[in-house]
């Protein structure tokens, strides 16, 4: 009996691991369940000295490489990003465009859209009420207002107007200036209509404006690895002059694109993506298009899924850094072996059209393995399932004729540009009438081809490797 | 010396069964049966070393009671011991049975007809664990020590 | 120390035999301080003619027994505790010269006696007349046809004259060679009878004037101490027609015997004899049938001889300062007797003094367990427990001559004696005869109170008990019959202790 009490006694962790295991197993990883768990360590920093900094705080680099640690020993693996519940994790700056074209869209007898966008990003971002806001045209000015000046002014273009000079944007300045100030964990927000416009563009082409522009986005980009950005697509009243690429300003009431590019490490975008306390966030509202750049593969939560209805064969499944199904023998009537992998698709920030098609994906296996993903819909949800669905988005359905003894199943989801950010592009926009003004920008697939040029084309988004026994 | 050596090698045996019982890859309690979805829980819940320590508690408490607390010439034959074994191997399976239900019942998991084919295996495991500790502690007891075989 | 005791007649036969069954149960001399004496052999010899006396017979076959079981748990050892621990051997054995033929036996060879008729022993026929008319004056016709292989039926006037042969006997020069400085001597008969009557003192007389004799260690002997037990009545003979003892004899017989000692062997300033205890009993004993024949002389054992044989242990346990003065020579005599604590028909041990008690109930009370034990549970035993602790005691064990010597031979013996004496007047009722509940064995005396009751004594307690010692104990390979019969001792030691009333 000592021996046992003994074993309990020294059981790796002891209260503090339990209660992360917990957490996750019972699947409530909320901020709340976080301070509790913070609280563990507060309430004995000489047990835990680990876990607390010198000056007497939550070392959330500890804590998080222990959670992580926890959730690999779970059944599927469990991911947690609590870097994000400590206060210097992810931090939020808005860039918010002010050049001439900008300020009809937050008339006063409009709808308020692109203001609602930007208020949304900052209240549903963790740490919004310390996000840095600054105004962009030729420049980077910071806002000298507090941030909920800024949520609470009616008119922003108004108590902002004189800040720096309006007639144009200079792009790569702005750009430049916020991959430069990027800290780690910094999370940037740049709030733009994305129509390039440069000064003295007086009789120069369009084409030649076009290229100019894909260029500059590429040269930018190229200089700052490891980055991704997620552009969304919204549309917001426009009441007021716009300035064509001819500079001859009309006047223009109705619909018009605005663009949020969110802007962070990889990392830092893949761990907003699979966290529950980002999803908002990341989910903005009204967008009619979004499109991940990445300069590497993201890596997606997934795992095999043993109790699903449609699962034929036999096979268990191995820890460890490489998933394998060993043991794994296909249905004796059929010849099939066919099992489910849930997967966190969602956090790739794709449409569900790319994701949810199989044509969009590249299979590799010596059993001519198939695919087929389908969401995760809540009436698939059973309760000895839930553990593994959880957190994910979609299934994904091998299927293939295994005979052994080994076989090894490479799928990637292809990084094709998005068919939106073309159909939202238009070379000409001095005329305000035409049918396709309201839901064009000028130049826009040149400036994200730029940017898709400098990640790398025919990246995959990710890539999934399952070894079978 | 054949005693203490005996003792040590039914502890570490204990023990590495009980290490064995924390492992996330080759767990003992996935050895003789396993399925994926039902072992998976068992394991986040913490069921291996829960039922471990039930099995051992009641494999080497069994041996105790039968060798220093029963401790009888009127139960020192063999059919005594097995008589012991037999108690202990079923109480062993059915009370981490009890426990594996509750705590998937808890956490809203329905796992009934895996648990009963999973506390199979631990009549086996209880029965060895019971034969390992009769040798680790018999050598002590007054009346029972040649129980089931002599010394 | 060598205590030579010499059993003379048919009760010093069954004083014999009551002292084996004490030696049996583990009865040892004791000094002043209660201490066992070290290093003691006992050595009977006993002095009969009438061969045919079945309580002769039965207390060699027993006397055999014992040495062989002794030997088998103890060899050639002799300060040990348990069970048979008084080292018994015969003259023989303990012979260093060895130009003299003797038997293995315990029996003083009186074949020279025993052949012929008085009167051919004491060739009347060869006397001149006034001899013969002294002889005829002095023995009866009856006597002087008497054929002394029968002993001397009652009269010590013919022992006197045949017994004086001893000194020039092998036995007793094997004797003389033999003792040594330290030895010493004890004498046991009756003083009512024949044999013993005239033997005790004729003895006594020659071992005194051992430098008149042609014998080895004659200062020795002559300064040896010397104690006795002198039997007074206490039997009762049923007598046919044709007898030639008369129970009517005994008091005038004890009375000349009497006044004949303190003129030769205890006046105040007689040192022949050191210490002489005197017994005997009033209350008559159930009749013995009188049967000088062949197969006669089967007599019930009684509490005298019981308490008769406790006399040579004590006396082998008296300090020499009490024996001998500061020059060695043999102090006066000094007499005891014995009384009960109550004076009641039906003896127990309760009826016993406390010294007596304390001497013997333990031991006795084990010897019995051990009795019933042997007969009731000891071989359902073996394959269990302490039985399968090297030695190891297996089932062969029971067809061992040592095993069958110990539960037939010699606890038939023990069973037949415990009957007699509680059959007889006084009955001795030590133990409930028959009795194989051990809670009940002892009489009068009960297991200890508990919580829940009386405590319980069985086998199982006992097997219990012995496996538990068993554990802490060590035995070499050859010494199974040790094992047993020590860890039964101490086990029983444990439980009279643990589990019955303390009487004592």
């Amino acid at each position: 009996m000592a021996v046992l009490a003994c074993l309990c006694a020294c059981h790796r962790g002891g209260a503090l691991e339990d209660a992360i295991k917990k957490a996750m197993v019972q699947r409530d990883t909320t901020a709340q369940r976080f301070d509790s768990i913070c609280g563990i360590i507060k309430a004995n920093p000489d047990q835990y000295s680990a876990y607390v900094t010198q000056d007497g705080e939550i070392n959330y680099q500890a804590l998080a490489e222990l959670v992580e640690e926890v959730g690999a020993s779970l059944r599927p693996a469990m991911h947690w990003n609590v870097m994000a519940y400590g206060g210097s994790s992810f931090s939020l700056t808005v860039y918010f465009e002010r050049s001439g074209s900008m300020v009809p869209y937050d008339d006063a007898g409009g709808h308020g859209q692109l203001k609602k966008a930007v208020n949304d990003l900052i209240n549903y971002f963790p740490a919004g009420d310390k996000a840095k806001i600054n105004i962009v045209n030729d420049d980077i000015y910071p806002y000298k207002g507090t941030v909920d000046s800024f949520l609470q002014d009616r008119n922003i273009y108004a108590s902002t107007e004189g800040v720096g000079n309006a007639t144009y944007t200079d792009f790569q300045k702005i750009f430049n200036k916020i991959l430069e100030a990027q800290t780690p964990g910094n999370v940037s927000v740049l709030v733009s209509d994305l129509i390039y416009s440069p000064a003295d563009t007086k009789d120069v082409s369009i084409d030649k404006i076009l290229n100019e522009e894909n260029s500059l986005a590429t040269n930018m980009f190229k200089r700052y690895k490891g980055k991704s950005i997620i552009v969304h697509k919204l549309t917001g009243d426009y009441n007021g002059k716009y300035y064509p690429y001819n500079n001859n300003a009309v006047d223009y009431n109705g619909m018009r694109p605005f663009y949020l590019l969110i802007i962070a490490d990889t990392k830092v975008m893949d761990a907003m993506a699979q966290s529950k306390d980002y999803q908002q966030f990341m989910d903005v509202q009204g967008s009619c298009g979004t499109y991940r750049f990445n300069q590497g593969e993201s890596s997606v939560d997934w795992n095999v899924v043993p109790d699903w209805k449609d699962n034929a064969g036999r096979w268990r499944v191995s820890r460890g850094d490489r998933c394998e199904l060993t043991g794994a023998e296909a249905d004796a009537t059929t010849g099939v072996l066919k099992f489910a992998v849930a997967a966190n698709l969602g956090a790739l920030r794709c449409p569900e059209a790319v994701l949810c098609n199989d044509a969009n994906y590249t299979v590799e296996s010596l059993s001519g393995f198939k695919v087929e993903i389908a969401p995760i819909q809540p009436d698939m949800l059973t309760a000895n399932n839930k553990s593994y669905l959880d957190g994910k988005t979609h299934i994904i359905t091998f299927t293939g004729d295994y005979k052994g003894p080994r076989d090894n199943i490479k799928l990637s989801l292809r990084n094709d540009f998005p068919e939106w950010i073309e159909q939202s592009t238009c070379k000409d926009d001095t005329n305000v009438m035409a049918p396709t003004f309201s839901s064009t920008t000028l130049g826009l697939s040149s400036f994200l081809g730029g940017i898709q040029q400098a990640f790398g084309a025919g990246n995959n988004y990710f890539t999934m490797e399952i070894a079978i026994k | 010396m054949k005693r203490i050596v005996f003792l040590v090698m039914g502890i570490v045996i204990t023990l590495a069964f009980l290490m064995m019982s924390y492992s996330q890859n080759a767990n003992i309690f996935e050895l003789l049966y396993f399925s994926q979805g039902f072992n998976d829980q068992l394991y986040n819940l913490s069921c291996y070393p829960m039922v471990a320590v039930i099995i051992v508690s009641l494999a080497w408490g069994g041996a105790l009671v039968y060798y220093y607390g029963i401790n009888s010439v009127k139960f020192d034959r063999w059919y005594h011991w097995l008589g012991v074994l037999a108690v202990v191997t079923c109480v062993a399976p059915v009370l981490c049975y009890m426990l594996i239900s509750v705590l998937l019942k808890d956490n809203g998991l329905d796992y009934g007809g895996e648990a009963a084919q999973f506390v199979m295996q631990l009549f086996a495991m209880t029965a060895v664990l019971y034969v390992v500790a009769s040798y680790s502690v018999r050598w002590w007891s007054s009346n029972c020590r040649h129980t089931p075989f002599p010394q | 120390m060598r205590l030579f005791i010499f059993a003379i007649g048919g009760t010093g036969s069954r004083v014999l035999k009551s002292m084996l069954m004490l030696s049996a149960a583990g009865v040892r001399p004791l000094d002043e301080n209660g201490k066992p004496v070290p290093n003691v052999e006992l050595v009977p010899i006993i002095i009969d003619p009438h061969k045919g006396n079945e309580d002769l017979k039965r207390t060699e076959q027993l006397l055999t027994a014992y040495r062989m079981i002794r030997s088998k748990l103890y060899g050639n050892r002799t300060d040990v505790d348990g069970f048979f621990a008084n080292r018994i051997v015969t003259l023989r054995e303990i012979m260093r010269d060895s130009s003299i033929q003797l038997n293995d036996t315990f029996i003083f060879n009186l074949s020279a006696v025993e052949r012929n008729k008085f009167r051919e022993f004491i060739g009347y026929d060869t006397m001149n007349e006034a001899n013969q008319a002294l002889s005829s004056l002095l023995f009866s016709n009856e006597q002087l046809e008497n054929k002394m292989n029968i002993g001397f039926v009652g009269s010590p006037n013919i022992g006197s004259v045949a017994l004086n042969e001893i000194k020039d006997s092998d036995e007793f020069k094997a004797f003389a060679n033999v003792f040594n400085a330290g030895d010493r001597i004890f004498f046991i008969s009756s003083i009512f009878g024949g044999t013993g009557a005239a033997g005790f003192p004729i003895m006594v007389k020659n071992i005194r004037q051992a430098a008149n004799l042609d014998i080895n260690n004659r200062d020795v002997l002559r300064k040896a101490p010397i104690g006795g037990l002198t039997v007074l009545p206490y039997f009762n003979l049923e007598l046919g027609d044709d007898h030639r003892i008369d129970k009517a004899d005994f008091i005038v017989k004890t009375q000349s015997a009497l006044y004949y000692y303190k003129e030769t062997l205890t006046g105040a300033n007689d040192s022949n004899l050191n210490t002489i205890f005197y017994l005997g009993d009033q209350v008559v004993s159930v009749p013995y049938m009188y049967d000088p024949g062949e197969h006669g002389q089967r007599n019930r054992a009684h509490m005298v001889e019981l308490v008769g044989a406790m006399a040579p242990l004590k006396f082998a346990g008296l300090p020499t300062s009490q024996l001998s003065d500061e020059n060695g020579y043999p102090l006066p005599s000094s007499a005891y007797e014995y009384a009960l604590d109550r004076d009641t028909l039906d003896v127990d041990f309760k009826a016993l003094g406390s010294e007596t008690r304390a001497l013997i109930y333990d031991k006795l009370v084990k010897f019995h367990l051990l009795f019933i034990h042997l007969n009731t549970g000891f071989k359902d035993t073996i394959g269990q427990g302490y039985t399968l602790d090297k030695p190891l005691i297996k089932t062969d064990f029971l067809a061992s001559q040592f095993y069958r010597t110990l539960s037939v031979e010699f606890m038939n013996g023990y069973k037949d004696w415990l009957s007699e004496m509680y059959n007889n007047m006084r009955s001795v009722q030590l133990f409930n005869v028959g009795e194989w509940d051990m809670n009940k064995a002892i009489h009068d005396v009960n297991t200890s109170k508990s919580f829940f009751g009386r405590k319980s004594v069985d086998n199982g307690v006992f097997k219990s008990v012995m496996n538990h010692l068993s554990q802490n104990s060590t035995y070499g390979p050859e010494e199974v019959e040790l094992k047993f019969m020590d860890l039964f001792n101490r086990a029983a030691q444990k439980i009279i202790d643990e589990r019955y009333e303390n009487i004592n």
